[in-house]
């Protein structure tokens, strides 16, 4: 009950945020706004202030901002407009202020980001423990720039061209400093100092990571999927895997290679439960996915840190993470209109509620960065070219923009209803994928 | 005529800029930036304080160019100095009031003359100074000088609402939106070309941030032409009008951008 209500508050937020930008600018633009409804549906509260009804009503899944000459009026039939009325109204206001208007609400949502990414990282985030260690390399991608200069798992890096690195934040920091010129590796391996060298087209803007060097990941479960083999066997999460089929288990990268030389037969697991060794015996399945892994249906343990960020830091790590934010959303949307994503990502209102809830049940900042992602993909979305859709509404913009006239309103109203229904069957599948996820426990 | 000159000097004056923020050193950059300081603070007074004033105008001139390069020397130096040099014009107004009603108004834009020129640009050194001070300085100059065109363009092409009809008639709303998008475009470009370094979200920052704070630098020196009474602050650069006619958004915008390199950029561990 509490995660609903605590869902709807956030969402709330995100809708306000969102109609706010309309609203504000209507008024700068002189547009006569009419409504500003938070929420759908029968009116819980309103009140008349100036020319405008404030409203919340009580479907709160989205909300509007309505203005003069917008479509029609309550009854469904146009109105005569006073001359008066004519000069504020909606429609009759230039192409760049309508747009300004409609543009408004979907670029405060993913503006918001950037001030509340902020103040939860001034509050304080999980982020993972291996960026504040000594940068070790855990394991090497085989053919990846890091393989090709000669890294093994277990070199520490002391030095990049020269610069002295403390930690993986560190060694990214300087990698991204050098990248262009060819890098220079001072490795600590075994005792003794080697020195690695890269070519500059390896690339490494994005960090050790995209070389192919990736931290250490210890052999301790982090979680267990339901239902197959290392859950049913009794594995629970925070054991640490000491060997398997008798092959001693280093870090969570050697899992992988024994696991798949046992050829699904079953496997002698000995893990460290707090102390004490156990035996289990665990039978590998093959993946549904490629049908050539198995599998036992363990993940690594996430090992984070707490961090708080001073307000210098938090401003630009909240800015270069709302972009990224953006960046995820643009792929993420891609890859699902290609096909490479299923369609059963796509979550409905229930999802958000849902997700929304579960944030407000940790932590301020954790609800603050909810709050930021799901404002971009509400602002992304917004902006799609769908009619019916801010986006589809900048589209018409554009055209008369570049046109020097509206879209005929034939044109506009069955555009309209062809939005209305990709709309509408979106939002089926995003119900009934909801429904799948809380009744059924699917993902 | 006018527009002819202009692409002229554009083209003498600019790869000389640039040549020499690449390639001087940093003592012949410190003493260019106190020469430029020199020359704003020559118009500055110039437009500001009357003709009996001369003396006053050269001794403020000398000591703000000394004071610009307090900061690269020591910066810990720089608030001494400031108290130096209130006490050292305390007592020479106290020896020249002149008359009575005018003297604290002369005074008064002596030190606001040492606020406006010799501390802001004297930032232009201590940028130079940092790691990737010639690419910042470049970036600030990107972000203005495309935020400036951007914002002439739109202004142009699809002005309609009156900025700040007070100060500077031919600014739009328009014009100074455009030129925030131009800005933030500016940074981009610089950062795919020259500065990888550079993160998405400093990109965002310093184009709106320093855009912005470009076009108030801009509006700020109009209101001060406006109040002294002159269209051009001085005729040193042909074409062009005077020296603080050029910098006017560049003033505002290094100071602010040393903090960030500073502050935001490098993250102190």
């Amino acid at each position: 009950m509490i995660t609903i209500f605590a869902g709807i508050i956030m969402l709330g937020i995100l809708v306000f945020v969102h109609e706010l930008g309309h609203f504000a600018v209507a008024k700068m633009s002189g547009v006569k706004v009419l409504k500003f409804s938070l929420g759908f549906g029968p009116r819980l509260l309103s009140r008349q202030w100036g020319e405008t009804e404030y409203l919340i009503c009580a479907i709160p899944l989205g909300g509007y901002v309505q203005m003069l000459g917008e479509g029609t009026s309550e009854a469904g039939e146009a109105v005569e407009l006073s001359p008066e009325d004519q000069a504020r109204s909606f429609a009759n206001k230039p192409v760049s202020k309508r747009t300004a208007i409609v543009a408004a609400g979907p670029l405060m949502n993913l503006l918001l980001p950037f001030l509340v990414l902020p103040i939860a990282y001034m509050i304080g985030v999980n982020i993972p423990a291996y960026l504040e260690q000594v940068p070790c390399i855990g394991y090497v991608v085989t053919d990846s720039p890091g393989g090709r200069s000669g890294f093994e798992s277990g070199d520490c890096i002391e030095a990049i061209n020269g610069d002295a690195v403390a930690t993986w934040t560190d060694a990214n920091h300087a990698l991204i400093a050098h990248v262009g010129s060819s890098l220079e590796f001072r490795v600590a391996r075994a005792n003794h100092s080697s020195v690695l060298t890269m070519n500059p087209e390896e690339g490494g803007l994005e960090g050790l990571q995209s070389l192919g060097l990736l931290p250490r990941q210890e052999a301790i479960v982090g979680a267990l999927a339901p239902g197959m083999p290392a859950q049913a066997a009794g594995m629970e999460v925070g054991d640490r895997i000491v060997s398997i089929a008798d092959s001693p288990v280093g870090s969570w990268y050697d899992l992988k290679h024994i696991i798949q030389k046992g050829g699904g037969e079953p496997q002698t697991f000995v893990l460290d439960r707090n102390g004490q060794q156990l035996t289990l015996s665990i039978k590998p399945v093959r993946d549904d996915v490629n049908g050539i892994d198995f599998l036992v249906g363990i993940a690594p343990q996430p090992d984070s840190i707490f961090k708080r960020f001073g307000i210098f830091e938090a401003v630009r790590a909240g800015a270069d993470r709302t972009f990224e934010l953006i960046e995820l959303t643009l792929v993420f949307i891609q890859k699902m209109v290609s096909g490479h994503v299923s369609t059963k990502n796509i979550g409905g209102p229930i999802t958000v509620v849902q997700i929304a809830g579960q944030a407000a049940q940790t932590d301020l900042s954790s609800i603050l960065t909810v709050l930021a992602f799901l404002s971009i993909q509400l602002g992304i979305l917004n902006l799609l070219p769908i009619p019916i859709l801010d986006g589809g509404h900048l589209f018409f913009n554009l055209y008369e923009f570049v046109f020097r006239r509206p879209l005929s309103l034939r044109s506009r109203e069955i555009a309209q209803q062809i939005g209305l229904l990709l709309l509408i069957s979106l939002m089926i599948l995003a119900f009934y994928n909801d429904i799948v996820r809380i009744f059924f426990g699917g993902q | 005529m006018a527009i002819k000159q202009r692409i002229f000097t554009a083209l003498i004056a600019l790869p000389v800029l640039v040549l020499f923020i690449v390639f001087s050193g940093s003592v012949l950059f410190d003493l260019l930036v106190m020469v430029v300081v020199l020359l704003g603070l020559s118009e500055f007074y110039r437009m500001s304080l009357p003709v009996e004033r001369t003396a006053e105008r050269y001794a403020a001139m000398a000591v703000g160019g000394l004071l610009t390069l307090v900061p690269v020397l020591n910066v810990g130096a720089t608030l001494p100095s400031l108290m130096l040099v209130t006490f050292f014009f305390a007592i020479w107004f106290l020896w020249r009031f002149h008359e009575l009603h005018s003297v604290i108004h002369h005074l008064a834009l002596v030190l606001f003359g040492f606020l406006y020129l010799p501390l802001l640009l004297g930032h232009l050194s201590l940028l130079h100074g940092l790691p990737h001070g010639k690419e910042w300085i470049f970036l600030v100059l990107f972000i203005v000088m495309l935020g400036d065109s951007a914002a002439y363009f739109t202004g142009v092409n699809f002005g309609r609402r009156k900025l700040y009809p007070a100060i500077s008639p031919n600014k739009s709303i328009e014009g100074a939106l455009g030129g925030l998008v131009g800005s933030f475009g500016g940074a981009l470009a610089f950062k795919y070309w020259f500065f990888p370094e550079l993160s998405m979200g400093d990109c965002f920052l310093l184009g709106f941030g320093l855009g912005a704070l470009g076009q108030v630098g801009d509006l700020f020196e109009s209101m001060l032409k406006r109040s002294f009474g002159v269209k051009d602050s001085g005729t040193l650069i042909p074409g062009h009008g005077g020296i603080l006619d050029r910098l006017d958004s560049l003033i505002f915008a290094f100071a602010p951008a040393y903090y960030y390199a500073l502050w935001f950029f490098q993250t102190p561990r």
